[in-house]
């Protein structure tokens, strides 16, 4: 028995040796503890964070921006039918209604919020702001991008470091996401350091850009002013001297704020540029935007040879919506010239402009009421296209007072041409409350005429926002359909 | 007659004996003498005295000598010999000629560190000799195993260096990975067993139920396998030499379509969709499109298979050896598809002294192998046959309409691994006193993988050339201890006890260069290149470590009552700190109930009747290496090189344990001449280990939990019968089958999906389940959508204008209202002609997710194989069948090409399309081929039409032999020498459709045929020679 005992307790003492054997610690992973202790080391993880970025823009991008507004027409076969999302009807099979790599951005930011004031004295502290200014920065944007798609989002503001930490959250209301949202941005403005330039990651300007939408899209046109002033006030971006053919071609100019940067071998062809291209025809130009934008700068408008592909663009049947017209595409990532689609696999996106935010500003002012101020900044942007510029004259009636009302129209009748196929038109419509009216006009209007059937009218509200997708459902139960989805 | 042939030299010895008992002496003397069998000398014989303690071992020369009283009984016994008993009658030089065994139940089985007989066994092993490893000139293990055990399911394809699967007893669990057994060979744990001659082995074990696996603890819970290799037995060197070469070819080509029913194909689209046919395909002048290729004549040949071995080995004195050396050249029936390998392997055991012995096990092997890339096969059925391979120039023609060329794939892209694989296991064991042995080894095993892809610009459609050098190196190395101690006490309480240590690591370390745009394709190497791949160009170092302690208990009295309990404490750096340590025991139980008294009738009849019961707990720990720890990874947003959490901490990560009955029967009657086992099992998986998706707001996309249960139930049963013996004519016949039912039992919601859109993964549901739609019938007319409000289809009736006039029901005009099937929603698209009418499971009208329903399962009902073995003199005419019934494919091969959405240039199954809807009133079994109707979604995956049942019965292959007579072998100075004629896979009985029914799966999508390889059949011609 002795004996027993003895080698059992042989076995446990040398078990608790073992014990350390049987710790391996991985070598091309790192683990959390020897991670978090360097200044590059918060750049690699902040470095991660536009991976999922691109990935979200990758899935859902032309249909959340572009497919579902009156910019273009789409066609009806594939596994993600454009047509079907630009007639309003979409079902949560469509992969665009997955916010899985948004929440990985959210992750991302949230790892890098919680640790970066845990690091201690490892780098210089403006360093450290700034860093902590793009962690709050990213967190805003995917949380601003999830508030425009889906309205009502799970809010998750702390990082699941653990297991134990894994939890099935409820959808918030889109009003505390805001709050979120802008809590960030103050953050973020805050501690943000102000000569950092970059184009394809944070940088000031980018900051102020978001800050510029967001208050825009709250109303906030005091707060749309302050942060496009502090934009101006880098004295890093112009319009003057630049080039529209190359505001996507080659998007490096002074007015490109914030790029997102594409490569073939990482992230395959960039099907966003491929689509506008494609030889399938998958998203064609409407026709009614074809005759709406030559009416408005006739020849002189630089921007519409550069954006529409003139050589094609010209065969609208009467029945177009059903048959497609044959090889019309954008070629504003090459104006003036149709390359085949193999040539645009490496394309950048850009994602903040000069021009866009300086359009936001021209209405935030019309808002204010400094209607000059307004046409101001909406004539840089004409300039640049080669259009007259507009005066105020021109929008006083006859009465003596300003139609301001027409100086909005105006402003957004730019945006649509300056930013098409930017990804902006979606917004601007969702944004300005004009969503169901213009839609509407489109569906009873344009699609009708050349054919279009079984598209969905805006009557709800929740028809704004997109369905979640089955598979997010399924893991989390305590999630529910948008709307009625 | 043939009982007289067996009793016969038996009752000659007895008599004999009686004789020599006349002239008894009483004194003690020594006895001295030679032990030996056919072969010559047989060292190792056990030699005991009656009434006596007096033991002797014969010498590696098969002496012996031991004191013995003159008038004493001397038995000599060794394992798989028939024991012999001498009087010693006052002789001082007895001589013994001992003769193998008939009766398997002496055969020594090899169990967890040790050996047993089989008699003694009291789990369920299965075991497997030399002789019918290589009965059928087997390439690999997988291919000399396969059919050979009940309960052992493997599933290889033909081509050269294809890795196959192995299951025993089903599957265990839900993870993809986690279901092969866990491989010893020679006592080391390795991971694979493909790059093992199979001529080199000596017996292969096969413990299925857990109280036998249980000694090998955390990952045996999907059973064993247990290859010991061969090693010398006798004095004289034995040499053998084999060649063979071997002939395949495509065993079954699939119909694909011609140039012009390609061109038919498409009139008949457009004429259905409305539209035109393009004028390209019909182009004449247009060089990409005037040829007429059947893809299958020409990717696959007659390929050659050569292979040649050679061994030596012997017992000296003190030194036992085994040498061999063995070259394969497996060439595979696609063009320029092989696998080219050497094996050598030196054995070898010394006795230092008496009591101490070393040894060492070393093999190495080397090859080359080339698998058929990707785009080699992928479109074979579904490109146009129209479409060019080479240019006029006699170039390869280029991807031409997002279409490959599967020639140009096939001879140009570089897909090559070469692999070298060391083994050594290097042991010392000394006799501290006459029953207590130690053990001591060390193992290691060192696997180098060297891949090479190289993809020429005109291979892509982006024209862009790439390549990838990938290598891989796998060491491990195993320290074990093992202290046995075994007595007999009184003749009759025989005990057994093992004790035993092991620590082991396993590392691997991988580097992988990816790149694209290389400057030349003259160099087929990353070397001079334009980009890189950021995310993929990288080292990465994986590892894992165990620590072991194991015992055994065996105890029998009288061999009539046996017990046997293993034992084993893992610990796995695999596993949180709160979980790392795992206990895994086993107890099982034997009664030989034919030695008991009241069985005396039946002797003479019945010679062996054993009832076996056994339970146990084993584990699985198939998770990643650092499954508990949190993990961040390399990702690449561009040249912006970011790091990414990716793995959660969850230091509660756990075992995964199987618990498992078993009860078995084991019957000899007629001293052996018929063998018959019965086992029953249950074996329930919990805590299985489960790579579970997490709710995307983590951030992460899965993580390893202890989820869910699977339960296993089956039985098995093997017999195995002398039918005829005589001395010019033996015929024997072996049949086993094995049944294995198999179900989740838990599941979290969370876990529950459809993999490959077909297989559900679910509570209730048998692992291998498909899912889906069930078709019912295609609509002949527009108006047989038409159901009652109890949805019985009506009879449409038209007049001879073909104009519908009314419905009829059981011929009767019906007039009630009319309820129509429709598409997704009660106000989605009705279905029409040619469409298929689904099943509406919840009978609500319209056909949606509520209406999947089981249309399918992979596993099979039940499996087995059968063999039987005539021998006329020196002729021997053997044959082997392999069957599995019950089970069904999902046929994805032909799902593709039927997914008529795509474009005309996706060549539909010509026998599909013939059998499929063209015009009002078809009755068709297919949808009607174009892509008008893919807003009703006709051609779903999820749908039952391609579904086909995949039961088989295989001929794996019959043998015919021819053995020299031995005068002859003798006068060229040759032990025995033989030729043999094969033909291997050479009929199928099967209704499956596609390439082959048997396909390697992993996990739960248990038969999906996806671009598998189709199958070979073969002739082989061997000659084989010993001297």
């Amino acid at each position: 028995m002795k004996k027993i005992v003895g080698i059992f307790s042989l076995v446990l003492l040398m078990s608790s040796c073992l014990n350390d054997f049987l710790e391996i610690e991985p070598l091309n992973t790192v683990s959390t503890e020897i991670y978090w202790k360097t200044e590059n080391d918060v750049r690699a993880a902040l470095n991660a964070g536009y991976v999922p970025l691109k990935d979200a823009y990758k899935k859902g991008f032309l249909n959340w921006y572009e497919a579902r507004s009156d910019n273009f027409i789409g066609s009806s076969g594939g596994t993600n039918p454009y047509q079907n999302v630009c007639f309003n009807k979409l079902t949560a099979a469509l992969p665009s209604c997955d916010w899985n790599a948004w929440y990985k951005l959210v992750s991302v930011a949230n790892y890098a919020i919680y640790y970066i004031p845990r690091m201690g004295e490892v780098m210089a502290e403006n360093r450290r702001d700034h860093l902590l200014s793009e962690a709050y920065f990213l967190r805003a944007y995917a949380y601003f991008n999830l508030y425009k798609i889906w309205g009502d989002v799970p809010l998750v503001s702390q990082p699941v470091l653990k297991k134990s930490d894994v939890y099935k959250p409820v959808r918030s209301s889109k009003e505390s996401i805001m709050e979120l949202i802008k809590g960030d941005l103050s953050e973020a403005a805050r501690l943000v350091d102000d000569s950092e330039t970059e184009l394809y990651i944070y940088s000031p300007g980018a900051l102020y850009a978001l800050c510029t939408e967001v208050a825009m899209w709250n109303g906030d046109y005091d707060g749309a002013i302050g942060y496009s002033q502090r934009l101006y006030d880098l004295n890093v971006y112009t319009l003057e001297g630049t080039d529209f053919k190359k505001v996507c071609a080659d998007p490096k100019t002074t007015d490109n704020i914030w790029t997102l940067k594409w490569s073939y071998v990482l992230d395959g062809a960039n099907s966003i540029v491929t689509t506008y291209v494609n030889s399938g025809n998958l998203l064609v130009p409407t026709k009614e935007i074809l005759e709406k934008w030559k009416e408005w700068g006739g020849a002189d408008d630089v921007r519409r040879p550069a954006t529409l592909d003139t050589t094609k663009i010209t065969a609208y049947r009467d029945n177009h919506i059903v048959r497609m017209p044959v090889g019309c595409q954008i070629w504003k990532w090459s104006p003036g010239e149709r390359l085949g689609e193999t040539a645009y696999r490496d394309c950048y996106i850009p994602i903040y402009r000069l021009a866009d935010i300086v359009l936001l500003r021209a209405e935030a002012l019309n808002r204010k009421g400094d209607y000059q101020g307004a046409i101001d900044e909406m004539n840089k942007v004409r300039r640049r296209a080669g259009l007259a510029e507009r005066l105020l004259s021109d929008y006083t009636v006859s009465g003596g007072g300003v139609d301001w009302l027409r100086i909005e129209d105006d402003i957004l009748q730019e945006r649509q041409f300056e930013l098409y196929g930017e990804g902006k038109r979606w917004s601007d419509l969702m944004r300005t409350g004009r969503l169901e009216s213009v839609m509407n006009a489109f569906y009873d209007g344009y699609i009708t005429t050349y054919g279009g059937r079984g598209f969905i009218r805006y009557t709800e509200e929740w028809q704004r926002y997109w369905p979640v997708s089955q598979d997010i459902l399924n893991e989390n139960d305590k999630l529910v359909q948008t709307g009625n989805y | 007659m043939v009982l007289r042939e067996m009793i016969g030299p038996r009752i000659t010895l007895l008599l004999l004996f009686f004789s020599f008992s006349l002239f008894l002496y009483s004194q003690g003397r020594v006895v001295k003498g030679v032990v030996t069998d056919s072969n010559g000398p047989l060292p190792g014989v056990n030699i005991t005295v009656r009434d006596s303690k007096a033991r002797a071992v014969t010498d590696i020369d098969g002496r012996y000598s031991i004191d013995v009283a003159a008038d004493g009984v001397l038995t000599f016994s060794f394992t798989g010999y028939v024991s012999y008993k001498a009087d010693v009658k006052g002789r001082s030089v007895i001589d013994v000629v001992m003769k193998e065994s008939l009766q398997e139940l002496d055969e020594v089985v090899v169990v967890g560190y040790g050996t047993m007989r089989k008699r003694d066994i009291t789990g369920a092993i299965t075991s497997v000799g030399a002789a019918d490893l290589i009965n059928n000139a087997p390439t690999s293990v997988a291919t000399a195993l396969q059919g050979k055990v009940a309960g052992l399911e493997i599933l290889s394809s033909s081509e050269p260096g294809a890795t196959s699967t192995y299951r025993i007893r089903g599957a265990s669990t839900i993870s993809s990975e986690g279901s092969n057994p866990l491989f010893i060979v020679d006592g080391m744990e390795v991971d694979n067993i493909d790059n093992i001659n199979p001529r080199d082995i000596a017996s292969v074990e096969v413990l299925k139920d857990a109280a036998s696996a249980a000694i090998y603890g955390s990952k045996s819970a999907n059973g064993v396998v247990i290859i010991t290799t061969r090693q010398g037995t006798s004095s004289t060197p034995q040499v053998s030499v084999s060649y063979s070469v071997k002939q395949s070819r495509i065993s079954h080509k699939l119909p694909q379509m011609n140039r012009q029913q390609g061109i038919d194909y498409e009139i008949l689209r457009a004429y259905l969709q409305n539209s035109e046919p393009s004028a390209f395909s019909r182009d004449t002048l247009n060089p990409s499109f005037t040829w007429d290729n059947n893809y299958q004549d020409i990717l696959f040949r007659n390929a050659y298979t050569h292979q040649v071995d050679a061994s030596i080995s012997g017992a000296e004195k003190k030194l036992k050896y085994f040498l061999s050396a063995g070259y394969l050249s497996d060439e595979g029936i696609q063009l320029n598809s092989y696998n080219r390998r050497i094996t050598s392997r030196v054995n070898a055991d010394y006795a230092v002294t008496e009591r101490f012995t070393v040894g060492t096990r070393l093999s190495f092997t080397t090859g080359n192998n080339r698998m058929t890339p990707w785009g080699g096969r992928s479109n074979i059925l579904s490109r146009p046959a129209s479409m060019a391979l080479i240019l006029p120039d006699g170039t390869y023609a280029p991807v031409v309409a997002n279409r490959t060329n599967p020639l140009a794939y096939t001879m140009l892209c570089k897909n090559d691994n070469k692999y070298y694989d060391v083994n050594f296991n290097g042991f010392m064991e000394y006799k501290i006193i006459k029953d207590l042995k130690f053990r001591t080894s060390i193992a290691a095993s060192f696997y180098q993988k060297n891949f090479r892809y190289f993809q020429p610009a005109i291979l892509v459609a982006s024209q862009i050339p790439s390549s990838k050098n990938t290598h891989t190196t796998n060491f491990k190395w195993t320290h074990e201890d093992i202290l046995t101690y075994s007595r007999t006490f009184d003749d009759v309480h025989s005990l057994s006890v093992l004790g035993g240590f092991s620590i082991q690591q396993y590392s691997s370390e991988y580097v992988n260069l990816s790149v694209s745009d290389n400057i030349t394709e003259a160099v087929e190497t990353s070397s001079g290149f334009g980009t890189v791949d950021m995310e993929d160009t990288k080292h990465a170092w994986t590892a894992n470590r165990m620590a072991s302690w194991f015992g055994r208990v065996s105890y029998s009295y009288k061999q009539r009552y046996l017990f046997n309990s293993n034992i084993r404490y893992d610990g796995s750096s695999r596993f949180g700190r709160a979980n790392r340590w795992g206990l895994f025991p086993s107890v099982s139980l034997g009664w030989r109930f034919s030695d008991e008294g009241f069985m005396d009738w039946s002797d003479g009849f019945l010679s062996d009747a054993k009832l076996r019961y056994s339970f146990g707990k084993t584990g699985n720990q198939t998770a990643g290496d650092f499954a508990a720890l949190s993990q961040y990874s390399t990702v690449a947003y561009v040249d912006y090189i970011g790091i990414m959490p990716t793995q959660l901490e969850n230091d509660l990560l756990g075992w995964e344990d199987t618990k498992q009955h078993n009860v078995g029967v084991d019957f000899s009657f007629l001293d052996g001449r018929i063998n018959f086992n019965f086992d029953y099992y249950r074996k329930r998986t919990s805590h299985v280990l489960f790579n579970m998706k997490l709710p995307g707001t983590t951030g992460f996309d899965n993580s390893y939990s202890n989820i869910g249960a699977v339960r296993n139930r089956g039985y098995e049963f093997m017999i195995s019968t002398r039918n005829i013996k005589t001395r010019d004519f033996e015929w024997t016949t072996t049949l086993n089958i094995a049944v294995n039912k198999n179900v989740i039992t838990s599941i979290p919601s969370e876990a529950v999906q459809i993999v490959n859109d077909v297989y559900i993964l679910d509570n209730g549901y048998t692992l291998g389940t498909m899912y889906g739609y069930r078709a019912r019938m295609i609509f002949p007319y527009d108006q047989s959508n038409a159901f009652t409000p109890e949805w019985v289809q009506l009879t449409p009736v038209f007049d001879e204008k073909d104009r519908f006039v009314k419905y009829q029901l059981n011929g009767q005009d019906y007039t009630g209202e009319v309820k129509q099937l429709r598409y997704g929603s009660p106000t989605g698209e009705v279905f029409k002609g040619g469409d298929v009418m689904w099943d509406d499971l919840n009978g609500d009208g319209v056909i949606d997710e509520a209406d999947r329903q089981v249309i399918g399962c992979g596993q099979p009902d039940f499996i087995g194989g059968f063999s039987t073995d005539f021998r006329y003199r020196n002729f021997t005419l053997s044959a082997f069948f392999s069957f599995a019934i019950g089970g069904d494919v999902y046929n994805n091969y032909e799902s593709s090409r039927s997914d008529h959405k795509w474009s005309s240039l996706t060549m539909a199954n010509p026998v599909n399309v013939a059998n499929s809807w063209k015009a009002p009133g078809d009755i068709a079994k297919y949808p009607q081929p174009s892509s008008a109707r893919s807003t009703v979604d006709n051609t779903r995956k999820a749908s039952s039409l391609w579904i086909e049942d995949g039961s088989y019965i295989r001929l794996k292959n019959i043998k015919l032999e021819y053995r020299l007579p031995d005068r002859w072998a003798s006068a060229a100075r040759m032990r025995s020498a033989s030729v043999s004629l094969m033909l291997q896979d050479f009929f199928t009985w099967t209704n499956y459709s596609g390439f082959d029914p048997e396909i390697p799966s992993s996990g739960y999508t248990v038969g999906y045929d996806n671009n598998s390889y189709p199958k070979a059949k073969s002739v082989l011609l061997g000659i084989s020679l010993n001297f």
